[in-house]
């Protein structure tokens, strides 16, 4: 299951699809909107996604995921919109019979994520400037989106 | 023909709309981004962006078709 959503993430709703009485292991990832990125001051920052294609990649890597790791569930919220610092961006849950597989599926989907889903992430400064973010991994490799 | 453009983060602020219906001889993506680059002054190079042809990734050269809704994605940030 994948959501993007303008409201507070509710991590009681969101873990419900992970609930599974085979299931040993839970691991989830909490992304957090830091105060600070590259020696700037982040002061805030804005999201926006362009859904129809955002879901549908979603649910292909959600897929792959499920295809790659030895996993039951996994589920993802990722938030839209102006998100003050300390909020909670985006959640990533995985539940499987065991924590090795579960740990290994959490940290694939949100590294995937964050290179393939139509996401755009504005950093709003202190001094106030703003700026687009790219994602690091992919700048550093340079690789075309 | 008429094809709609959807815009998002810079290339949106550059245009200073999300979305038009845009008539065009283009006959690929390609070459419809190089005229909106063009004349809209867009600071991302074809390079630099992936397509969508309606709610899925698309080649930019493949032949657009009248009503194509065509979206150009800036590098992605998400997370």
């Amino acid at each position: 299951m994948f959501r993007l959503q303008t409201e507070a993430i509710d991590l009681n709703l969101a873990s419900q699809a992970l609930l599974d009485p085979s299931c040993g292991a839970m691991v989830s990832f909490e992304g957090w909107v830091r105060n600070h990125h590259e020696g700037e001051r982040v002061l805030f920052l804005e999201y926006e996604a362009f859904e129809g294609l955002c879901v549908n990649e979603a649910q292909k890597l959600h897929q792959e995921t499920l295809d790659r790791f030895d996993i039951k569930h996994l589920s993802c919220v990722h938030r839209v919109g102006r998100c003050e610092i300390g909020t909670l961006v985006v959640w990533v849950g995985v539940s499987s019979d065991h924590r090795k597989e579960a740990f290994d599926a959490c940290e694939y989907f949100i590294n995937q994520l964050k290179v393939r889903l139509p996401i755009w992430k504005k950093e709003t400064y202190t001094d106030g400037s703003a700026t687009w973010v790219k994602c690091l991994a992919c700048h550093e490799h340079s690789k075309v989106h | 023909m008429n094809i709609k453009i959807q815009y998002y983060a810079q290339l949106r602020e550059a245009r200073g709309q999300s979305e038009e219906i845009y008539s065009t001889r283009a006959q690929t993506a390609r070459d419809l981004y190089l005229e909106l680059k063009q004349r809209y002054n867009f600071p991302l190079e074809v390079c630099e962006l992936q397509i969508a042809i309606g709610d899925q990734l698309g080649d930019w050269n493949a032949p657009l078709i009248q009503d194509d809704v065509v979206t150009f994605l800036p590098p992605v940030g998400g997370g």
